[in-house]
């Protein structure tokens, strides 16, 4: 019938006029009211995070915009200072008078406490505030996944499982905190930076609700004043914080919940003043050719972790004196610059090694050729001959995200070129993380990233290749590398202090990545961060990310 | 009508059952350890066996379940979340008006276009009024909710700045700098509208259909043979009889709709049910999926049995048997 | 004057597949407190023609021309207002199926409230006290509870009696009922046709009783118009029309009834079926099926006159009267199916 004919034209007339619609929409910072700006000191900063924090009480936090929040709450024994790049993750004394009085072969450990430190209601920061941060950590009745950090204290897991009611290795006595260690443990002070050990008032302290304190009091230059959990968190100025860190703004001030989309549109209104839970992927681009990057309003920097592909060191394709040569040929094949492109604009990298930039001890390897050159591609092929089995092998995605399917894709191209053929799979994140954790996994590569918790060599190459920590289920060495020469060495290193310990951990890096190759490392993430224009005084911690105490309003 | 509530209630409280234990077989068979999630990257065993313990996933999974109805029967407590301890109870019960405020505007907003649009393309068939509302149906149900959110969402909320782009107020507390029930409605405008849009072309379609139907009945005859003017006709006698469907669809579509207006809620950053559900499910937090569906299937429960009581109140011929 | 004068009724549907000749230029006439029977096969239009009279035909498609008069008032030209008017309190309708002809989410009391309340100015009360009336007067029991029921809670012939009482609440001068026994069985039947002969000495309606049943107008009506194909074929009062017939469809509609006083051995049939409305066959309709018919029929329509001798019987077929009686003689002694002797 013609007249059904006549409608049929007529709506494709409309969808023709939708899709040319969505082609020409602008990108959204264009257009809009923009807020007019008032150069203030003071004033209020206000954030969008994507997802809720889990809990603000410092001992169950565990989520990174929560740990850059308590950055700008909380005083510990020793921080990080205000700083960017490599002077930012290298530790400074701050409730502790200076460094402390190490005995005992390093398991004795006396801290002096300052004086001056106050909690946000007036009560003084003595020695036992961190001592009942300590206790209030391995209490069985909160659960804190502190624990998994103070396994070298002593006493601290009898405490965790009920069997003492306090640490028998942490004291506070007057201005004197002592701390007794199982065993020497040089990277104690970079653990004691956590925010888990934070110092708490003696209300927390006697606090015991396994659902924690969102408003736990707190001494660093700012304090939380309310948490409506999804909805915002309001943090205000501490004056009673009397210490040398920065604190310029008044009040800050998180929304809970907004898409990234949203968040781009409201930092491009000025109605929120950075997007802390990024903004769309695709957008980086537009931002960077706008406003160019790190020069106000768009920054991008390093972050300390990793992104690899481990291979499996327990199947049949890495037996013996296969590993380190089909490792190596692995690292020459990948192309770490089509992988890294699929995250997007200036989101990492690339690497090949295991320590991120920034870490301290880290020395730059040269081991592998970054860009992928027919001439790499052949060294890899010869590296491989002879050494690729039945040339079959299973390959996990990092995720089911399409940026991970793609990448993995990529890197099923790149082994076809040394003869694998590469079945890749794919699972949702927590499966994966799952699966590849327990041993006997039947993956043979696994993609995969690791973030520092703290500025220690140790959080990445004894946690994540030492073969002493291997164990049926929870293995954080998914490359399941148990090599008893690196092993020692490990070991050894994580005994010494200060310079020679950077220095042996960045050899082992650059021995291990060369010689031994259970990884093919290829990017170091980037923070990509969109601030909004009346922001100043960006200060990019390299441990915390962003730091709210330094930013101003300008 | 005793013996039939009873006999509702029983097969309610089996429905409740079945759909609580599907969900801890679902959740069971996924190999994802929320001990592990709880306890961090860097747990030891010991670490990871003393979080399973705190959660109470070291006991057998009917026991688990058996322990998690206890809870619920006797203490009214649905437990507390994995991931951030809190209460479930609270969280749901917050959680719930929020998607009641998107629900029950929603609703008022799509019969105010469905009714009109269905019963005047009815009256005039093949009309251009009909053709364009039958467009209009088309584009209803072929748009994806989440697609029409956020041009909304864009055109609206960001580029003309009419309305807020995203977040929910409270109807009565002032919260995160807004309450009360101007900022309530103000900021629910484009999630209304998202969130109705394919139920009232669905609705559209089907009002139309069934006046057109109704029509052509005898008694609407045998109505304009007595003499009665055509608006009487069509009152009393048309949509009396056409629109009965439309009230068991909509007390069905209110239940399940109560259980998460999942897309809407997420674009407009709306902090219900819907909402809660995927981040619950992202996170494994087993307490708090449980929670949803309890209350979500309480719902859908309650308001069928309203539905039914309803039909059977404006239906004759209907008898509670 | 007659009651309603029908002159030249013609109505057409509009539809997708052409233009359907439901009527085509029918005529009759009634008398107060007359009963008219129109008879016909399924099809033939004596439906639409009562239709078209109360202008219930659906407007969009409809073309209607002639006239009926109904007591002078021409009710094919009148407005919707009027019409309204007169529908349910001049003219009522009552109509085939009982079962459907009734809102079913309204009480009985409400839907004869209805009927009364659109044309009268009373109170709710009187109307349900009028409607009590009317139930009692169809000899439904409990009349007065029973206006709290639904439809559902009555039977089939019960639901055609409500229908006869809500036709008759205003008082109609005319009544028309469309097949109303139809759907009923035969002792039903019998009842509500007892009823309906009743009911019109009381109240003094005239009654157009459209059915194909044979049986029912001899019963009840006093003069009988057969339809054939949107026409009118024969007209006559009701006595003469049995004895007396004078059209080969006619002939084949009273062949057809069984008898129990003749010896018939074979019953007439009529071959073929109802021509289609869209594209009727050239001159006498009925000529295709009909065993009498010769060149003139096929040529040319034949137009409805009178019997000789008797002005009440109007017939239209070409037959030479001769025939026509010879062929009756056979019917009534029930020999018509037998070859001719």
């Amino acid at each position: 019938m013609h007249r059904k004919l006549w409608l049929s034209l007529f709506a494709a007339v409309i969808g023709a006029g939708l899709l040319v619609a969505a082609a020409v929409a602008a990108p959204s910072n264009s257009g809009a009211p923009q807020v007019v700006k008032h150069a203030t000191a003071g004033g209020t900063f206000n954030i969008e995070i994507t997802s809720d924090v889990t809990s603000m009480d410092p001992a169950i936090d565990y989520y990174v915009p929560g740990w850059q929040l308590s950055y700008a709450t909380a005083c510990k024994l020793v921080n990080y200072p205000d700083k960017e790049g490599a002077a930012g993750s290298q530790l400074v004394p701050e409730v502790a008078a200076g460094l402390p009085t190490i005995s005992n072969n390093g398991k004795t450990y006396v801290f002096t406490i300052r004086s001056g430190y106050k909690f946000n209601t007036g009560e003084n920061v003595t020695a036992k505030s961190f001592a009942d941060a300590l206790n209030r950590d391995a209490n069985p009745k909160i659960q804190s996944p502190a624990i998994a950090f103070m396994d070298v204290i002593a006493g601290a897991n009898a405490m965790a499982d009920g069997k003492a009611s306090t640490i028998s290795g942490v004291k506070a006595a007057g201005n004197k905190l002592t701390i007794q260690l199982t065993t020497a443990s040089p990277d104690l002070l970079a653990r004691l930076a956590l925010p888990f050990f934070s110092a708490i008032n003696p209300a927390t302290a006697a606090n015991l609700n396994p659902a924690g304190d969102d408003t736990a009091p707190s001494c660093g230059p700012y304090y939380i004043q309310s948490r409506v959990p999804n909805k915002e968190i309001i943090l205000k100025r501490n004056t009673y914080y009397k210490g040398p860190r920065p604190h310029n703004v008044n009040e800050i001030d998180f929304k809970v919940g907004n898409t990234q989309v949203v968040t781009e549109q409201n930092v491009t209104t000025g109605t929120a003043d950075y997007a802390n839970g990024g903004v769309p992927a695709a957008d980086y681009k537009a931002l960077a050719d706008k406003y160019g990057v790190n020069k106000g309003r768009l920054f991008v920097k390093p972050t300390l972790s990793v992104y690899y592909v481990a291979m499996n060191q327990d199947r049949p394709l890495f037996k013996g004196a296969n590993a380190a040569p089909l490792g190596q040929a692995v690292n020459w094949a990948l192309d770490r610059r089509a992988i890294l492109d699929q995250a997007g604009y200036l989101a990492g990298v690339r690497t090949t090694q295991v320590l991120p930039p920034g870490m301290p001890g880290y020395k730059a390897c040269h081991c592998y050729q970054i860009n992928v050159t027919p001439g790499t591609i052949a060294k890899a092929k010869s590296l491989a001959k002879g050494h690729t089995g039945d040339g079959k092998a299973v390959l996990w995605s990092m995720g089911n995200t399409p940026t991970a399917v793609l990448q993995a894709q990529i890197m099923q191209f790149n082994l076809k070129q040394i003869g694998l053929d590469v079945d890749v799979q794919t699972y949702t994140r927590g499966v994966q993380i799952e699966k590849e954790q327990t041993r006997g996994a039947d993956f043979d590569f696994t993609a995969d990233g690791w973030g520092a918790d703290y500025a220690d060599p140790y959080d990445f190459i004894n946690v994540l290749l030492s073969g002493a920590n291997l164990q049926a289920s929870n293995n954080n060495n998914i490359a399941y590398f148990n090599n008893p020469k690196y092993n020692k060495l490990m070991l050894a290193a994580s005994r010494l202090v200060g310079a020679p310990r950077y220095a042996a951990y960045g050899a082992l890096d650059v021995d291990i990545t060369k010689n031994a190759a259970p990884w093919a490392a290829y990017r170091n993430a980037s923070q990509r961060d969109y601030v909004s224009a009346r922001t100043g005084c960006y200060v990019f911690n390299p441990v915390f990310e962003m730091d709210y105490a330094a930013v101003c309003i300008k | 009508m005793f013996r039939y509530l009873i006999r509702r209630l029983l097969w309610a409280g089996v429905l409740f059952i079945a759909v609580t234990v599907v969900t801890y077989v679902i959740f069971f068979i996924i190999p994802a350890d929320p001990a592990r999630l709880a306890a961090g990257q860097r747990a030891t065993p010991d670490e990871i066996v003393r979080a399973r313990h705190f959660l109470g996933l070291d006991k057998p999974v009917p026991v688990q379940y058996a322990l998690f109805l206890k809870r619920l029967v006797i203490d009214h407590s649905l437990g507390h979340s994995f991931t951030n301890r809190q209460d479930v109870n609270k969280v749901v019960l917050t959680a719930a008006p929020v998607t009641a405020s998107l629900v029950f505007g929603g609703v008022i907003l799509w019969m105010m276009l469905a009714l009109p649009i269905g019963v005047l393309s009815a009256l005039r068939p093949r009309s251009l009024l009909d053709r364009g509302g039958m467009m209009f149906v088309l584009i209803g149900i072929s748009a994806p909710v989440f697609w029409v959110g956020l041009i909304l969402q864009y055109a609206i909320g960001f580029r003309l700045g009419w309305t807020p782009n995203s977040g929910y107020c409270d109807l009565l507390n002032t919260q995160g700098g807004c309450g009360g029930p101007a900022d309530w409605a103000y900021h629910l405008i484009l999630p209304w509208m998202t969130f109705a849009l394919l139920f009232a072309a669905i609705y559209a379609r089907m009002i139309r259909a069934n006046t057109m139907d109704t029509m052509n009945e005898d008694y609407v005859r045998t109505a304009r043979a007595k003499g009665a003017p055509e608006s009487q006709v069509l009152r009393s006698h048309v949509l009396r009889n056409a629109l009965l469907p439309v009230v068991t669809m909509l007390g069905m579509d209110i239940g399940i709709a109560l259980g998460g207006a999942i897309f809407t809620e997420t674009v407009f950053n709306l902090p219900g049910l819907g909402k809660l559900a995927v981040q619950s499910i992202s996170t494994f937090d087993l307490p708090m999926i449980e929670g949803v569906v309890v209350f979500t299937t309480l719902c859908i429960i309650v308001f069928n049995l309203i539905v039914d009581l309803l039909y059977a109140w404006i239906d004759p011929r209907i008898r509670l048997a | 004057m007659a009651l309603l004068e029908v002159r030249d009724l013609t109505t057409h549907f509009r539809t997708d597949d052409g233009i359907v000749k439901a009527v085509d230029g029918v005529s009759f006439s009634i008398e107060k407190g007359k009963t008219l029977g129109i008879v016909g096969e399924s099809g033939c239009g004596k439906s639409v023609t009562c239709l078209t009279i109360m202008g219930l035909n659906p407007k969009k498609m409809t073309i209607s021309s002639g006239e009926a008069l109904f007591k002078g008032e021409d009710l094919l030209h009148a407005s919707s207002s009027r019409l309204r008017e007169i529908r349910g309190n001049d003219v009522a309708m009552i109509f085939q199926d009982p079962m459907t002809s009734l809102n079913p989410v309204h009480k009985i009391g409400d839907q004869l409230g209805e009927a009364i309340l659109l044309h009268r100015d009373v109170t709710k009360r009187q109307a349900r006290a009028r409607s009590a009336e009317l139930l009692k007067a169809v000899g439904i029991p409990h009349a007065e509870r029973r206006l709290d029921d639904y439809p559902h809670q009555f039977s089939g012939g019960m639901r055609q009696r409500v229908m006869i009482a809500m036709a008759l609440v205003n008082d109609p001068d005319l009544l028309i009922a469309d097949e109303p026994t139809t759907a009923l069985d035969v002792t039903t039947q019998a009842q509500i046709l007892n009823l309906l002969d009743r009911l019109q000495e009381e109240f003094g309606s005239a009654i157009i009783m459209i059915t194909h049943d044979l049986g029912v107008v001899a019963e009840i009506a006093d003069e009988v118009v057969v339809m054939y194909a949107a026409k009118v074929i024969e007209r006559a009062p009701v006595g003469d029309l049995f004895r007396k017939p004078r059209h080969p469809y006619t002939w084949g509609l009273l062949g057809s009834l069984p008898r129990l006083d003749t010896d018939t051995e074979r019953l007439v049939q009529i071959p073929g079926s109802p021509p289609s409305l869209l594209n009727p066959p050239a001159g006498c309709r009925f000529n295709p099926r009909c065993a009498y018919a010769f060149d003139r029929c096929r040529a040319e329509q034949p137009v409805l006159e009178p019997v000789p001798g008797e002005a009440e019987h109007l017939q239209a077929c070409f037959l030479d009267e001769e025939t026509k009686e010879r062929e009756n003689r056979r019917l009534q002694a029930g020999s018509l199916a037998e070859e001719a002797s």
